[in-house]
């Protein structure tokens, strides 16, 4: 069925460029349609993130509680809310790439993934805006948002970028195909928002409780993002590769589901 | 040059499966304008599609050389409804690497819209988005214009313009053409191929192509 008989370097170069090409006019169509019109669309979606950690800074210091990490709140839920909102942003934006951008095939050089990749790239440009104008707005406050490790830090952030672009890709693949498969993902998304270790630091719980989470990929990420950023915090659980591998064979079932099943697709 | 290899295509419908293409190799002859004839449900779009890349063959496949090839004319279901116009046009541009300035220059002046190009898309008529769409395709100056159904849009005076300026395109252009008028098809076509079960023959002049269609239309009758 694939037949790369006289695909030459060439080929694969002229077509990486078209590709980008492609994507690239994507990214700025989905800019303008992703946020509407109205400029506040796009302001109020780089500053949601800094509203969350907000709400919960506010809610836990209410409650007398201290932070598991450091001795502030507000990084310890900078450094769990915006990885899990990478996450869910980027791997729910671009799960209905393809059916919102149907319309768009009938642009031929268009492909089905080249709308999912514009997807993952303007969500992680969003999502690293606002966590930008969080880090200011902080350190404006007076809250050290310096990590301590920053090479690793940033590294955390990757792999939770990629991990929610292989979700994206898988969800893009499937929720063509199955209807009910968004519904799943949407309880997924819920289920990580209490359970990924925005809340809580993994190592501290029960060996029990943690014996799941340890199979839960954006928990890895969280972990490391905090390693990261506070001195002294050295996890049992981290596997740094785990989320990459995670990420890495769900983008490729996807990129393999979509090939196989890309007549269908289209034919809807 | 479009080549197609050893391409198979059917479809399912309700009784079975209908073939289009049964292992057909053939190459798209240049330099003439090819109407495509075949009785309904032959398949005569989903083979312009083929031939724009829009749908995949089931087995086999489609060679594009050195050529740029339009999408199916006659579709403005491309347009994002809440980008304006020229936005709409921007995409397209950067999608087909054309100067975006010299793109709007041309359309804005053929397609009438006045101030409507920075309007939502989403808030024009039909007839409005026809014209956006036909005059994006000409702009665009392709090697080969797949056209279905050619249906003229707006008033006696923009019908003419579009015929002059669509004529004007055959000098430097091909077109492939689905029609079911033949007058249409003999007045822009010099060639034609037919279409039947699976099977496709070509033909050197629209006339041939339009006989043997005849005599396909009347045996079944």
């Amino acid at each position: 069925m694939l037949d790369f008989g006289s695909l030459t370097l060439g080929d694969v170069r002229r077509g990486t460029l078209v590709q980008s090409r492609i994507i690239g006019a994507l990214v700025m169509r989905e800019m303008r349609t992703r946020f509407g019109d109205r400029h506040l669309g796009y302001a109020w979606a780089l500053i949601e993130p800094l509203v969350q950690v907000g709400i919960l800074v506010t809610i836990f210091s209410l409650l007398g509680r201290r932070p598991p990490l450091g001795t502030e709140f507000e990084t310890f839920f900078l450094n769990g809310y915006v990885p899990y909102a990478f996450f869910s942003q980027i791997s729910n934006r671009s799960a209905q790439a393809i059916t919102a951008n149907r319309a768009l095939t009938m642009f031929p050089p268009v492909r089905n993934m080249d709308t999912v990749w514009a997807r993952i790239m303007l969500e992680t440009a969003t999502g690293l805006t606002s966590f930008a104008l969080i880090v200011v707005v902080f350190s404006y406050l007076g809250i050290s948002v310096m990590p301590h490790d920053i090479v690793s830090y940033y590294f955390g952030f990757l792999s939770v970028i990629c991990l929610g672009a292989g979700f994206g890709i898988l969800n893009a693949a499937m929720s063509p195909l199955f209807g009910w498969w968004m519904v799943t993902f949407g309880w997924f998304t819920r289920f990580q928002y209490f359970f990924c270790g925005i809340f809580f630091v993994a190592d501290n719980l029960p060996p029990g409780a943690r014996r799941y989470l340890e199979w839960n990929p954006v928990t890895h990420c969280i972990i490391w993002i905090r390693e990261g950023f506070y001195p002294g915090y050295d996890s049992a659980i981290l596997d740094k590769s785990y989320p990459f591998a995670v990420a890495v064979t769900l983008a490729v079932i996807g990129l393999t589901v979509e090939r196989v099943f890309r007549r269908q697709v289209d034919a809807l | 040059m479009i080549r197609f290899e050893n391409v198979s295509k059917r479809f399912k419908v309700k009784s079975g499966a209908k073939v289009i293409l049964d292992q057909a190799s053939f190459e798209i002859p240049r330099g003439k304008s090819l109407g495509v004839l075949g009785v309904n449900g032959a398949g005569k779009s989903t083979f312009l599609r083929m031939i724009a890349g829009n749908e995949l063959p089931d087995r086999g496949r489609v060679v594009r050389e050195d050529v740029s090839i339009s999408w199916p004319l006659g579709f403005a279901d491309t347009f994002h409804g809440s980008l304006t116009g020229r936005q709409n046009l921007k995409f397209a541009c950067r999608v087909y690497r054309k100067n975006v300035d010299a793109v709007t220059r041309y359309v804005e002046d053929f397609a009438e819209l006045g101030p409507h190009i920075d309007m939502p898309v989403k808030t024009y008529s039909s007839g409005m988005k026809a014209r956006l769409a036909f005059g994006l395709s000409m702009a665009f100056n392709f090697d080969i214009y797949l056209v279905d159904e050619i249906t003229a849009v707006g008033d006696a005076n923009f019908k003419a313009k579009s015929n002059r300026v669509f004529t004007e395109k055959l000098a430097s252009s091909d077109i492939i053409m689905v029609s079911h008028s033949m007058p249409t098809l003999r007045r822009y076509c010099t060639a034609g191929c037919v279409l039947n079960r699976g099977d496709i023959r070509f033909y050197d002049t629209i006339g041939e192509a339009i006989s043997a269609y005849e005599d396909l239309t009347k045996d079944k009758a």
